[in-house]
């Protein structure tokens, strides 16, 4: 798993092996909800715990505040985390 | 236990010590969680004429079942105490992410008793509990002291945190979290001051064991899919609480001037579009919500304007009464003193309440420069800060102001008791309520003072017409019911206001998250319990304190809401009789024996 991407742009994240999707991120548009870490969780651990997510959310506050999105080894690429992201920080890029 | 983090955690000051044990199967089911878990244990715990500031008065802190659960913003935190701004019970919520971590480290209640000998902070992660030497942080402000913690102990805490006010025990200091939550109301910062405990940080690491997992992710899913699928949500996404400025200023609800009038003419340069195109730079949300309804602002310094700060907000209430309220025509002017607030640990509506006052005694001569210490104008906000900053250090004119606008207007004297806005001793929220008679009867009954959220009835005001008195009783309980069972459940209730996510859905969540086999109806009754049970904390606290005071002559609003409106004495009377009479409770307004009983309270 390869991560393209600059701080405050859109990313892209390749997913190698197993591919199911790509993902764009963008962190500019992520609140912070951190849904994405709870589905992630509770769909690959079976647990409701987001600290066990394959995906993590990093606060920048309080300056210059907005959020960092992270994605790590273990990523699936399922895209659970795309389908609950309210704010479009997180999309599936077609293939 | 399934939907819990299974613990109680008992931490006394005095003694320096911290006891955990394990959640009651019976007493959750009983209580639910939240707002019900906290009156709960104040009204066995907190004895009856103890002082608020003294070593026998607790701070409570509960999540709920679904708080940190996989559904729309299960996010809430509810604190209570009993409230050195009223006297009688308080309690406030605020969202974020403090009680989805709470539950992660195993905890479901976090009871503070006794009083520190030095400056404190309550370390928790997972199983360790530590209190901590917290000198360094305090007399820092919350923002500056949240960063601090943050960075000595890692991003992943989430900190609540009181301010420079609380430590000073102002009246209605507030807790703050995640760099703009707050549980503002009722004082409840203050006594974390009088405890000595600047702030409670708190990270862990376990999974919420679930009833049911798979029924878990298709009614959330569920919830989920209705919530992306409602025409509001960009409405909400773009500008949060912010968005309603323009429409309650339509209605003529909008504090303006210490509510002289309801109306302002500047609302276009206060309301959320202009603070989303001039000031706001990022979304911030609640955990697992989808809304985002809070914005991240930064006002930068240009030619004509000196500050440069970045806040969380402002939201609506403090637009209203920091804005409006203080005779603010400019929406950078409202996120200074939000930021002023937020760094003292003062609660936004009852601050910008009072300095409204403090405005409006200047402008009927009631106060002068002399008793001040300089000229206090509306729409000056450097008069708001120089305010802002005697009231969180009590000094000068601000120590009379740390009261709280019930007690400065009787120390002012001058009859300056009819500007004061408040109910209870607590300052009202932002909804002017001359024209609203719903509206009124849930200030003037609200179980902590003049607080909107637990029946935020105006809008029903609109829907029924303002005059008509039919129905409206029923309203105000219902919405009291149901507004607070969303703080029992830990979970936001704006999905339900704003975004119609049907009732139903929560008793379906919560029979998989914990395998509690309820109705829409059960849980309602546990809240019509939990609101018993607070307004007996009252009825103990009057009947010990002030024997000859009903509290019937407590739910009169003050004269001021009736100048000029379609309210009057006569109307409210009529409605606040029916109102008992609904309830259940006597004529002046003491649940009766048989509504206990209905209700299987003990008291």
């Amino acid at each position: 798993m390869k991560e393209v991407r600059s701080p405050g742009e859109i990313g892209l994240l390749k997913i190698d092996k197993g591919v199911e999707m790509k993902i764009s991120i963008n962190d500019k548009f992520c609140s912070g909800c951190r849904i994405c870490e709870l589905i992630c969780a509770l769909t690959h651990q079976k647990e409701n715990n987001p600290k066990k997510a394959f995906i993590k959310i990093h606060g920048n506050f309080p300056n210059p505040g907005g959020y960092t999105i992270e994605i790590s080894e273990g990523c699936k690429g399922c895209g659970q985390c795309v389908r609950f992201c309210a704010m479009n920080a997180l999309i599936e890029v077609k293939k | 236990m399934n939907g819990y983090g299974g613990k109680i955690l008992r931490v006394n000051l005095s003694k320096n010590s911290t006891a955990s044990k394990p959640l009651d199967l019976e007493f959750a089911k009983a209580w639910l969680g939240g707002r019900g878990f906290v009156a709960k244990i104040l009204y066995d715990e907190v004895k009856p004429g103890t002082e608020p500031f003294g070593e026998n008065n607790k701070v409570v802190i509960a999540a709920g079942p679904l708080s940190g659960v996989f559904l729309p913003a299960g996010a809430k935190t509810t604190f209570a105490s009993k409230s050195p701004a009223t006297g009688g019970y308080g309690d406030s919520n605020m969202g974020g992410h403090f009680a989805p971590e709470m539950k992660y480290a195993g905890y479901d209640v976090i009871i503070i008793e006794g009083i520190a000998s030095k400056p404190k902070y309550l370390f928790i992660e997972d199983d360790r509990v530590e209190i901590r030497d917290a000198e360094k942080y305090w007399r820092k402000g919350s923002i500056d002291a949240e960063e601090m913690l943050k960075k000595d102990l890692g991003e992943d805490f989430q900190i609540a945190v009181i301010g420079p006010g609380g430590e000073n025990k102002v009246k209605f200091a507030c807790i703050s979290h995640d760099f703009g939550r707050q549980a503002g109301r009722t004082g409840i910062g203050a006594v974390l001051g009088s405890k000595n405990l600047k702030a409670i940080a708190v990270k862990g690491t376990k999974a919420i064991p679930l009833a049911d997992r798979k029924q878990v992710l298709k009614v959330g899913k569920e919830m989920f899919m209705k919530c992306f699928g409602h025409s509001a949500l960009d409405e909400w996404q773009e500008c949060g609480t912010s968005g309603v400025v323009n429409w309650v200023n339509e209605i003529k609800a909008f504090p303006t001037r210490n509510f002289q009038e309801e109306y302002s003419k500047d609302h276009k340069k206060l309301c959320g579009e202009i603070m989303r195109h001039l000031i706001v730079t990022s979304d911030k949300a609640c955990f697992g919500c989808p809304m985002a309804c809070g914005k991240y602002s930064h006002t930068r310094k240009v030619p004509g304007y000196k500050h440069d700060i970045r806040i969380e907000g402002p939201e609506y209430e403090t637009i209203a009464l920091c804005g409006a309220n203080c005779g603010f025509s400019d929406i950078r002017d409202v996120a200074y003193a939000n930021w002023l607030c937020d760094q003292l640990g003062l609660d936004t509506i009852s601050t910008g309440n009072i300095i409204a006052f403090v405005m409006e005694c200047f402008e009927k001569k009631l106060l002068t420069e002399k008793d001040a210490g300089q000229k206090i104008s509306f729409g000056d906000i450097d008069s708001f800060e120089y305010l802002a900053k005697k009231i969180a250090s009590q000094e000068g004119i601000g120590k009379i102001l740390a009261q709280g606008s019930r007690a400065a207007a009787k120390i002012i004297g001058k009859n300056s008791e009819k500007l004061a806005m408040q109910i209870k001793g607590l300052e009202i929220s932002g909804y002017s309520f001359r024209n609203a008679l719903a509206m009124a009867l849930a200030y003037g009954t609200c179980d902590v003072g003049a607080h909107h959220n637990r029946a935020w009835a105006i809008t029903y005001d609109i829907e029924v017409g303002r005059k008509k008195l039919k129905g409206k009783p029923e309203k105000v309980i219902f919405l009291q019911h149901a507004r607070p069972m969303f703080d029992m459940l830990g979970v936001c209730r704006l999905q339900w206001v704003e975004l119609g996510l049907d009732l139903e859905y929560y008793p379906r969540i919560l029979k998989a998250v914990t395998g509690f086999d309820y109705s829409l109806e059960d849980l309602l009754k546990i809240s019509e319990k939990v609101w018993n049970l607070t307004r007996m904390f009252w009825v103990r606290e009057i009947n010990d304190g002030v024997a000859d005071l009903s509290p019937r002559s407590y739910d009169f609003p003050p004269e001021r809401f009736y100048e000029g409106g379609i309210l009057n004495k006569k109307i409210y009377t009529r409605l606040l009789n029916r109102y008992y009479r609904l309830r259940g409770w006597s004529k002046f307004g003491i649940p009766t024996k048989k509504k206990l009983k209905e209700l299987g309270l003990k008291t």
